[in-house]
Formats: structure tokens, C-alpha cells, sequence
């Protein structure tokens, strides 16, 4: 198993907090189009891909979302609790300690090994927590032998990733997550850059979303060590949007583009 | 000249060397301040009538800054003494009982006090992601997270919380009782964030040789 750099590119997507269920879910489309964008006539081949687990969750949120019809006894307002639920509910709700959690990261690892066998160099781009998944994921490829040889990017599964909207700065994720698995001695440098909106409330825990300044997201688990390996870079960006709409805003970004063309160019 | 107003109030829940309930002052730095901005706003000539209709109302709504250094050190010292350890690190294997099984069937509590700051005392599961270290108390985080050590005869008990700003955060507190061949570990955590909240409660069983 090698990655082959004359293969197309495969950019996987791991959704975050969504709406709908599973038939729903087309990010990857949306990076498609916005990497072609700034792609312009360079002739890059990549695909675009997209892991789903929207309907685990969903079905782990069954009894919240029971909860709220109660609750709520007007009909727009029972409409508003759930997609609210839905939209960031999983955040909160979704333990990842469980078995719901680890059948999902055992999903994501089994695709990227599988894309890995094609031979194909993978990036992932992750929304919300979905990036605590890949996070996960990613750190844990990295302890096994046979991958991640900070020498040979060939041994990569995963080439680089990209977090938009991640929560992993609240303590409920980074407590307990202390620092990536260093890659040791070498050279090559494995990227992570994480794209948040200052309004995004799903980043800073923040209930009306007030704007932030100089918070430290991702750059939290850079290391002075030279072993560690790790391109870790957090990037402030505008989508227009305010509150919850910024959270879901980032598919269209063109400094996300920029980003994710730089990243699958370089 | 106007005076700074310090109260010295007593918290129940300290814990003096050995682990026992101790009553002890703190300072409240908050009613302090805003007695002497207030005085200063007002006037020296009003002092005494504003200091005595303040007294009242600060004793009211006094905010205690409690010296949670030493609770944070009182909590490192009330784990090893219970398991009566004297290496930095140590593990223990159990079983969750009267949990959801959804976090499956065994636990593991680790208890890592090597590397000074970076302490942690966490229970984990079997699907628990490798990247993470589990739940449970984290001594990394500031003194003041830690706001109760409760030690009695063989039950401990200690409760962190982690706040990111008002409507975001996690309570963690932990509950370890000795029994004559086991010792229990009840872990209640409630993770908010905006307006959702999340507890789960577990409780890990470990079995003494």
C-alpha cells in the first residue's frame, strides 16, 4: 500500500451538525464546486467524496428530540426545537465514548484506508464535529507502524486536513484531548488548518455569538518539539453570516478554497 | 481617604491536611472593589452612611473568590491517600455497572501525577478514542476550577467544573467509595453548550485483590 502522487486527488468530507438525514448530506458537492473555483483552468484531477453518519446520530437523538415535542407544544415552535436539535444537538449530545462513536470512527478509518489503497492521496476536510471525529481518527492512524512514516508522505493515508466550524476548543473536547501523536524525526510536515467564523457559536460556546478575537483553536496543540511534525495553523474567516447561519457557511468560503487549493497543490 | 472593604467569609467545604471538613476565610476581592469605587464615586462625607446601607447588601451578594489553590492540591493529595499510592502512576481495572451500555461493559480509572501541571485522575472505557485521556478531574486546568474535595472515612468525592464562558462548559464530579472488596467510581458529567445540556452518569467498579 502506497499513495501514488499521478492518481487523482480524493477530498473526503466527514460532515458535522446537519439537517435532514442522510440523503440530505451533499458537502461534498459544495467543495467540489468551490474548489473548482479557485482552481480556475489549472488542470488539478480530484474527486470529491463524502462520509456519512448522519442517521447513527440521529437515531442517539431520538429521545432529545421526543423530549423537546413535549416540551414544546406549539407546532413552529416544535419545528424550530427540532431543527435546532438537529443542528447543533449532536454536538452536545453525541458522546464519543460510546459505541455509536466508535462504530463511526471505525467507518471513517475504514474509508480512508480504503482510499489509501487505491492509492489515491486523501485530504479530509471536516465541519464541526466532524472534526473531532477526524481528529480522532487521523491521531490514531498515526500510531500504527506501517503508516504515517514522517519520511515518505507515500505512507500517508491522510495528506493533510482541513477543520471548519470545530468545537474541539470548548473543554468538553480538548480536556480530555492533550496534544496530537507526534510523527518523530523527519522532514515532511503533515498540515492541519482550521477555519472558524468569530460569530460561529458552535466555536466559542458563545450564546449570542459574540465576536472573538486572538482565541486559540487548533494552534492549542502546537508543540515547540520538532518531532511533532505538525503544521497546525488557525484562520479567522468571514462568511457573511452571523450566529448560527456562520456555522453552516463555510462550504462557500473563498479563503477556505483558497486553503483547500493550496493544500491539494502543495 | 476611603477604605477597602475585605470580608473574610467561611466556605464549609474546605479540607484541611488530612482530609477533614475545615472552615476557613477567603477573601472576596469583588465586594472590596466596588465598595471602594463606590466611595470614591460618591464622596468621603457619605462614607459611614454609604459603608452601612452597602454592608448589608454586599453580605448578600458577595461573590467568594475561595483559595481553590489549595483544593486543587487538597484533591491530588485526597486521590492517592484513598487508593494509598505511592507511585505516580497507577491504573485499575473494573466494570460499569448501572450504566448505559452503550459505553460498554469495562472501565478503566488511570491516575497519572508524573508530570507536575499535568496531572489527571480519569475513568475510560472500551470506546473510548485512543487520542483521549477519559473523564474525570484534569489538573491542568486553573486552581479555581476545583470547587469541592469532601473526604470522609472511605468515600471521596470531588467536583471540577470547566467553564468556556457562561452558556458553554462541563461539571465533572466524582464519587469514590471503599467498600470491604471494592471500590465504586461514579462519574456525573453535564457537558452545556448554548442552550443544550448533556449529563451522563457511570459508575465504575473496581474489584480490590
Amino acid at each position: 500500500m502506497a499513495v501514488d502522487p499521478t492518481k487523482p486527488r480524493t477530498v473526503l468530507v466527514i460532515h458535522g451538525v446537519q439537517t435532514g438525514d442522510n440523503a440530505d448530506l451533499n458537502q461534498h458537492q459544495l467543495i467540489k464546486q468551490l474548489l473548482e473555483s479557485r482552481l480556475g483552468n489549472m488542470p488539478l484531477k480530484f474527486t470529491t467524496d463524502l462520509f456519512r453518519y448522519e442517521e447513527l446520530n440521529d437515531h442517539a437523538q431520538s429521545k432529545y428530540q421526543k423530549l423537546v415535542k413535549l416540551i414544546v407544544a406549539n407546532p413552529a415552535g416544535q419545528a424550530l426545537a427540532s431543527k435546532a436539535i438537529d443542528l447543533i444537538g449532536d454536538v452536545v449530545t453525541a458522546r464519543l465514548d460510546t459505541s455509536t462513536a466508535a462504530t463511526i470512527r471505525q467507518g471513517f478509518k475504514e474509508k480512508l484506508l480504503g482510499i489509501f489503497d487505491a492509492g489515491n492521496p486523501c485530504y479530509v476536510v471536516a465541519h464541526s464535529l466532524g472534526s473531532i471525529y477526524a481528529f480522532d481518527v487521523i491521531n490514531d492512524l498515526m500510531t500504527e507502524t506501517e503508516l504515517f512514516d514522517r519520511q515518505s508522505r507515500r505512507t500517508w493515508p491522510v495528506q493533510g486536513l482541513i477543520t471548519l466550524g470545530s468545537p474541539i476548543g470548548l473543554s468538553m473536547f480538548n480536556k480530555g484531548r492533550k496534544k496530537v501523536h507526534s510523527l518523530g524525526e523527519g522532514d515532511k510536515m503533515f498540515r492541519w488548518v482550521n477555519y472558524w467564523d468569530r460569530t460561529d457559536p458552535v466555536v466559542s460556546g458563545k450564546i449570542f455569538g459574540q465576536n472573538l478575537t486572538g482565541y486559540e483553536i487548533a494552534e492549542k496543540y502546537r508543540s515547540p518539539s520538532p518531532k511533532q511534525g505538525w503544521v497546525i495553523r488557525d484562520r479567522p474567516v468571514d462568511t457573511g453570516k452571523v450566529w448560527l447561519l456562520a456555522h453552516v457557511a463555510y462550504w462557500d468560503n473563498p479563503m477556505v478554497g483558497d486553503g483547500l487549493f493550496d493544500m491539494v497543490t502543495n | 481617604m476611603c477604605p477597602v472593604i475585605v470580608y473574610l467569609i467561611h466556605h464549609p467545604l474546605r479540607l484541611n491536611g488530612e482530609g477533614q471538613q475545615v472552615c476557613g476565610p477567603s477573601i472576596d476581592i469583588f465586594s472590596a472593589l466596588f465598595s471602594h469605587v463606590t466611595c470614591h464615586l460618591i464622596g468621603d462625607r457619605r462614607e459611614s452612611m454609604v459603608l452601612f446601607l452597602l454592608i448589608p447588601f454586599l453580605f448578600l451578594t458577595t461573590i467568594p473568590a475561595h483559595s481553590a489553590d489549595t483544593l486543587k492540591q487538597q484533591a491530588s493529595a485526597a486521590i492517592k491517600k484513598f487508593f494509598q499510592v505511592t507511585e505516580p502512576i497507577a491504573e485499575f481495572q473494573g466494570r460499569f455497572v448501572d450504566t448505559p451500555p452503550e459505553h460498554g461493559e469495562t472501565c478503566r480509572v488511570h491516575m497519572d501525577f508524573s508530570e507536575s501541571g499535568q496531572e489527571y485522575f480519569t475513568i475510560t472505557g472500551e470506546y473510548t478514542p485512543s487520542t483521549s485521556i477519559g473523564e474525570g478531574m484534569h489538573f491542568d486546568a486553573p486552581d479555581d476550577t476545583f470547587v469541592m474535595v469532601i473526604s470522609e472515612d472511605d468515600t471521596l468525592i470531588l467536583e471540577q467544573h470547566l467553564r468556556d464562558n457562561v452558556s458553554t462548559g462541563t461539571r465533572t464530579s466524582m464519587r469514590l467509595h471503599k467498600q470491604p472488596e471494592i471500590i465504586t467510581v461514579t462519574i456525573r458529567e453535564t457537558s452545556r453548550l448554548l442552550f443544550f445540556s448533556s449529563t451522563q452518569v457511570k459508575h465504575c467498579v473496581i474489584p480490590l485483590e
